[in-house]
């Protein structure tokens, strides 16, 4: 989670992607975008839409500079006319809704390829100004709760910084199966046992086994006795025990690769979406994936092979969270 | 006159006044003149003084009998059809969108689903056939499609709309026009059985309840929800299991047993659920029983009929006692209909009616106390289940036999 920390400016949000803009009258906004993005016309010409997103200029009354209440139709600039619904304040079309049908296909399938570009950016510009001021949104909430604390603003925010910081206790999950979550604290008490735990092992294999003469087998048998009585070849008692211990040690490091590089896989595995198995799309029920039905586009999917994964909602993962940008960017 | 069983339910405290005229009714259930499903419960309360009455609580479900209705004829329907000739609406024919093997990619990835998130369930499946086996599966997918709109991650953006849109998509199915290829695992379904679209409906308006009432007045609400969103399954599941083309039999009483093991097991459910549902804000629990009990909402919100040192309020224990009293008489009128099913079918139905009753008996052993404590079966009770139930099955057809 990025932990942004910003300069107190005065409550000015999204100022500077939207701009200065200049109407004819109400309801034809031709103004320009200030950061001349090929989509500012287009969120121009979303009235409303512009206008919560500027807090500060709808106090200024600038609402009124974007023309009325957004639900006319502003066409003729550059000769793009989009259907009404997609203009207006509320951006989307009227019968949106986040379950998807046949319909919802040709919604946006009527547009022109370049309308539709413009508005893939106007759309993203748009989101990106929506979530700077959650963001935003989100410091002032910290900072107004911390007031209520009695505390003040400025300590508020500083103190919530540092303190996150020092709270470097943040668990993450054991990439080793049947292991507790773990934190850089915890990781350190490993690191003591790893090496308590390898000097001992050398140590005993070294010098105590032979010293004490540790044996294998039963009754103080020889490696060779035991080799022998159990009927196998002469030879594997006379390897060598350098090659021993490499043989021994190398298979160690592999099991142990193997057993978290699985471990991984599964944990990774828990977190798709079962039902489209992390693809976010489920095959089509009229065309089985073709997207041709009868040789024509197919009427569900419109070629495409492939419709939404309601579960999940096309991100793929279990539990949408923050890794979507739809859903929530910064918390 | 009435046995102990019967009447025994133990004790019920009661603040307020006893209900209604005092009558002592007999069996559990009965179906009378033209309202074909009324159900007959007893509440037993104890005024102030050592005298108790019984009581008749009846509850008219008009939507599970129209539920029903629809489910039967179809099944009817079905019945009668001529092998290989195909009839719009009655014999529909098999889906020819997908290839078989795109089909049979469709009922595998149901298969993983079920699997994944209903362990237990998959195996149940795992003692059927495999074409009941993959049926069911279709079946419970798409309940569990609908039930994760609203309970899921993504509830909060679930607008009436979008479930319009599910209810669309849901005639499609039946229609023939699946949208994607878990639907169509479910519309191949339902031509192969003589499963009715009515069921399914049902359930999505169930789904709309849950958005929009946090609590329940009475045992009839309460009622209605319960048969919304789990007696649909047995409607759904009935004809799957056990009506088919010879099935000998009476096919009313089968699907009214099924009717009551989907009570059975919502009302297991919300019995074990109870804590939870509070920090969703939702009591499922029927108000006027719960003022009958002397307990308020506010004190069921706040959790505080469980503590750590006092324990389970007598209260809430008396006032769970008579909820798992009457779970279990469901359960009772659920067991005597699965001897109607198909041979092969009364085995993993039984077991899912005895594994399921077995979270009442983990919540009777936790004290009652469903706020702080989830009830669940252990997995080696789950698995003695099989052999009890197995045992069950063969004890009934060798009484037959005598």
């Amino acid at each position: 989670m990025k932990r942004v920390t910003t300069s107190s400016r005065s409550g000015r949000s999204s100022s500077a992607a939207t701009g200065d803009a200049s109407t004819s009258s109400g309801g034809a906004a031709v103004g320009r975008c200030k950061c001349r993005c090929p989509g500012g016309l287009l969120l121009l010409r979303r009235g409303r839409l512009l206008s919560t997103t500027t807090s500060r200029r709808a106090a200024e009354g600038a609402s009124d500079r974007f023309g009325g209440d957004g639900g006319e139709r502003t066409p003729g600039v550059e000769g793009s006319i989009l259907p009404g619904s997609l203009l207006d304040g509320t951006s989307l079309p009227e019968n949106f809704s986040i379950i998807e049908s046949s319909e919802t296909m040709k919604d946006f399938g009527r547009m022109e390829l370049k309308d539709m570009r413009d508005n893939i950016v106007a759309r993203r510009n748009t989101i990106f100004l929506l979530m700077e001021e959650v963001r935003r949104l989100r410091i002032q909430l910290r900072v107004k709760e911390g007031d209520g604390d009695g505390a003040t603003s400025a300590a508020a925010l500083s103190e919530d910084a540092g303190a996150r910081e020092r709270e470097d206790e943040e668990l993450y999950s054991s990439a080793i199966p049947f292991l507790p979550p773990v934190s850089t604290d915890t990781l350190k008490y490993y690191y003591w046992v790893y090496g308590l735990g390898v000097a001992s092992l050398v140590i005993f294999g070294g010098l105590v086994a032979p010293a004490i003469e540790v044996r294998l087998g039963i009754g103080g048998l020889s490696y060779l006795e035991l080799i022998e009585s159990v009927g196998l070849p002469r030879q594997l008692a006379q390897v060598d025990p350098i090659v021993a211990s490499f043989v021994g040690g190398a298979v160690g490091v592999l099991s142990a690769l193997l057993v978290v590089e699985v471990n991984n896989v599964t944990e990774r595995e828990k977190d798709k979406c079962f039902y489209c198995e992390g693809s976010g799309y489920l095959a089509c029920g009229q065309c089985g994936g073709t997207g041709l039905v009868d040789g024509e586009a197919c009427p569900m999917c419109g070629k495409t092979g492939k419709v939404m994964c309601t579960t999940c909602l096309c991100t793929g993962r279990l539990m949408a969270t923050e890794h979507d940008p739809r859903i929530d960017p910064f918390v | 006159m009435m046995t102990k069983r019967q009447l025994g339910m133990g004790r019920a405290g009661l603040g307020g006044t006893t209900r209604g005229a005092a009558r002592v009714s007999g069996s559990g259930w009965q179906t009378s003149g033209g309202c074909r499903r009324v159900m007959r419960l007893e509440t037993r309360a104890v005024a102030q003084g050592p005298t108790s009455t019984t009581v008749e609580v009846e509850v008219q479900c008009p939507s599970e009998e129209h539920g029903m209705k629809c489910s039967l004829q179809r099944s009817v329907k079905f019945a009668s059809c001529e092998p290989d000739s195909y009839e719009a609406e009655e014999c529909p024919a098999p889906l020819t969108s997908l290839t078989p093997e795109q089909l049979e990619q469709a009922y595998e990835r149901c298969g993983l689903v079920t699997e994944y998130y209903a362990k237990t369930f998959y195996l149940g499946t795992q003692l059927m056939t495999p074409e009941k086996a993959r049926a069911i599966w279709a079946i419970y997918v798409w309940c569990r499609r609908t039930d994760e709109l609203v309970d899921g991650p993504h509830a909060s953006r679930i607008t009436p709309k979008a479930l319009e849109r599910w209810d669309e998509r849901l005639e499609a199915i039946f229609a023939g026009n699946p949208y994607d290829m878990l639907d169509a695992a479910l519309a191949d379904t339902v031509r192969k059985f003589p499963v009715d679209i009515q069921p399914f409906r049902d359930m999505v308006d169930g789904m709309r309840m849950d958005l929009v009432k946090p609590r329940y007045d009475n045992f009839e609400e309460l009622y209605e929800y319960c048969y919304r969103v789990a007696g649909t399954v047995g409607l759904m599941t009935t004809p799957v299991m056990g009506i088919a083309k010879d099935f000998v039999g009476d096919t009313e009483e089968t699907y009214t047993a099924a009717l009551s093991l989907g009570i059975a097991n919502q009302l297991t459910n919300i019995l074990r659920d109870v804590g939870e549902d509070t920090r969703r804000n939702r009591i499922y629990v029927p108000k006027d029983e719960l003022e009958m009990f002397g307990i308020t909402e506010e004190e069921v919100m706040a959790c505080s009929l469980v503590t750590e040192e006092g324990g389970t309020d007598e209260r809430w224990r008396r006032f769970m006692k008579f909820q798992i009293e009457r779970a279990r008489r469901y359960f009772k009128m659920a067991e005597e209909g699965v001897m109607k099913l198909e041979e092969n079918a009364r085995w993993p139905v039984l077991s899912a009616l005895v594994l399921y009753q077995q979270i009442l008996d983990s919540v009777e052993s936790n004290d009652y106390d469903n706020f702080t404590q989830r009830a669940y079966v252990p997995k080696w009770k789950k698995l003695r289940s099989l052999p009890i139930s197995y045992w069950m099955v063969v004890e009934n057809s060798l009484k037959k036999l005598v």
